[in-house]
């Protein structure tokens, strides 16, 4: 018998499409005010516990992926104290490796620049995850069109609202 | 009708004594119109039929869109999340963590000095990862055994490519597979018992009509503490095949324990009978087999899929992605707001009567396989953008889709 292959093939990764950029990121809520801070799919986050410091990587749909805290005693017990900045460096390297480890090799910050310089803390985490080789930024994705796709023949054109639709406005 | 116009119409004889109303009947138009409130003493409100006897009319009051806070204390992100079924551990109980070590005064006192100069760095080679929740991320034990089913890491398994480490979903070339890979197992039996090394492509499986994972390598029966080679092999190596276009496949290697040498009967003599259920395999082994380590990679197309497919006596399927046809409107002849024209005629326009076109632009530059994209796109700008159309000449001008596609497009 000779095997044949199949016509229609499912690939059951659900990381696929994010790996292969096809995967559009979310664009955020219209009126909320940090519109970019729900536009990832991964974002990396440092969490300042009263006595912990805790480095995460949150995937928009799966909620927490990876995590690296010194809850963990290999790491605490290297550790000086649980939650000084080197902690928190020491926490986005072992974040970084856990990250490349799983495939996972672009994050968005999880918080903002200016929260960033303002907290040693939080700049030294990810001055780690970027030393280590994890990325803070995610490329753009490919975009659905005719280069992609033959079926698509056509150019996406923003549609403006006339002056009917605005009249309220006016 | 005016009584003018009935004076012409009937002669005297036959007209009656009064004028016959022979007007349009209006009453039942009007009501039509406007309902049959409309003629109701008071139009503006309901007819009030309540019987005098009727000690109270009951107050009616009107249905208020009521929204109770207790129903909306969730937040979005709660309402959207799964629920949560409780899973089943199909292997070993936890290692227990590693004892706290106790640091020495002059430990200390050094660690506090690199502490607070930055430059304590600890050695994250051995701080140990069993982060089962990127196993789950990656639906690696769905797609094993079934739903809500894991296991926890609790033997050491290490799989090694050329100096490429197998964690838990790193990303290997195809090329670098090419070779069995050197594995390393714990021994935690004391020299009792027995490993069974499994190589599984999760997402491999492209034959008709066969269900379940494809199987690359099994070794059987591999005594505790000893290598790989002593085991009985019974799936011979083969490389992990992502065919082309279809993406990365996950590639597990699952380790196996038990206590007495079973004979497994698993075929894998061609491409196709490596095809097994691995949730069924386990499931007619589950007494006596218990799954102990898991690692897995992520791999992706390259030529050594080509040659390895070659080598087994098949061609190597090309597959590409299918995208879920794009939303548009139906095409109208008036649409409801204004629309760029072409634009709007090329969003109806059939795919291959514009592939059609794109290729006889090629071959009209008799240069099918190998188009280049001009230096200049439009040397006769300033004529052209007097005398073309705008639309004609910004389509002339376009780097992006169908202008783009013009040039980098493949021709398969």
């Amino acid at each position: 018998m000779v095997s044949r292959f199949v016509k229609e093939f499912i690939n059951r990764n659900p990381r696929n499409n994010e790996l292969m950029g096809r995967q559009a990121v979310n664009t955020g809520y219209q009126f909320e005010k940090e519109r970019a801070s729900r536009s990832y799919i991964y974002k990396v986050e440092l969490i300042e516990g009263k006595s912990h410091r805790e480095g995460r990587i949150v995937h928009y749909k799966d909620g927490i992926v990876i995590s690296a805290s010194t809850k963990e005693s290999s790491i605490a017990n290297q550790l000086y104290s649980k939650t000084d900045t080197s902690a928190a460096l020491n926490v986005g390297r072992v974040l970084a490796l856990r990250c490349l480890q799983s495939g996972i090799h672009f994050a968005m910050p999880g918080a903002t620049k200016e929260a960033i310089e303002k907290s040693q803390h939080q700049t030294n985490f990810f001055k780690a995850l970027k030393d280590e080789g994890l990325t803070l930024q995610e490329p753009a994705h490919i975009e659905h069109s005719y280069e992609t796709d033959k079926s698509f023949t056509w150019k996406n054109y923003p549609l403006k609202p006339t002056r009917q639709d605005k009249l309220d406005e006016l | 009708m005016s009584a003018a116009q009935y004076a012409r119409l009937v002669p005297k004889k036959y007209r009656s004594r009064t004028l016959p109303k022979i007007d349009r009947p209006w009453r039942p138009r009007v009501i039509a119109w406007a309902g049959p409130a409309a003629f109701y003493p008071n139009r503006f409100y309901e007819i009030d039929k309540w019987y005098k006897a009727r000690i109270d009319k009951p107050e009616k009051l009107p249905e208020m869109h009521i929204i109770d806070p207790a129903n909306h204390t969730k937040s979005l992100e709660e309402l959207l999340k799964k629920p949560e079924s409780e899973s089943i551990n199909i292997g070993f109980a936890k290692r227990e963590a590693a004892i706290k070590s106790e640091k020495s005064e002059g430990d200390r006192v050094e660690l506090e000095r690199k502490s607070r100069h930055m430059e304590l760095k600890i050695d994250i080679d051995s701080v140990d990862l069993e982060n089962l929740s990127v196993y789950r991320h990656f639906q690696v034990f769905d797609h094993l055994f079934g739903e809500n089913v894991f296991f926890e890491n609790v033997q050491r398994l290490e799989v090694d490519y050329q100096d490429n480490l197998i964690y838990s979903g790193n990303i290997l070339t195809a090329e670098s597979t090419v070779n069995r890979p050197e594995v390393s197992i714990e021994s935690v039996g004391n020299g009792k018992g027995f490993n069974t090394l499994l190589m599984v492509n999760l997402d491999g499986n492209a034959f008709e009509g066969k269900n379940g994972e494809l199987i690359h390598w099994m070794v059987s029966n591999i005594p505790d503490g000893e290598n790989v080679a002593k085991g009985k092999e019974n799936v011979e190596y083969l490389q992990p095949l992502p065919f082309y276009g279809s993406g990365y496949h996950r590639v597990a290697f699952v380790l196996f324990r038990h206590s007495q040498p079973i004979d497994f009967s698993i075929n894998g003599s061609t491409l196709e009978n490596r095809i097994h259920s691995i949730s069924e395999f386990y499931k007619s082994h589950e007494n006596v087999l218990t799954p102990s380590a898991i690692r897995f990679f992520q791999t992706s197309y390259d030529n050594s899929v080509k040659t390895a497919l070659h080598s087994l006596g098949l061609k190597s399927p090309l597959y590409e992605y299918e995208y879920r046809p794009a939303l548009k409107p139906d095409q109208r002849e008036f649409p409801e707001k204004p629309q760029p024209f072409d634009l709007y005629l090329d969003m109806y326009r059939d795919p291959k009567e514009v592939e059609k076109e794109i290729l006889e632009r090629r071959l009209s530059e008799i240069k099918l396989d190998n188009v280049e994209e001009p230096e200049w796109i439009d040397p006769d700008y300033v004529e052209n953008k007097k005398k073309l159309p705008a639309w004609l000449h910004s389509k002339q001008l376009e780097r992006k889709g169908v202008g783009y596609a013009k040039y980098h497009n493949d021709v398969l």
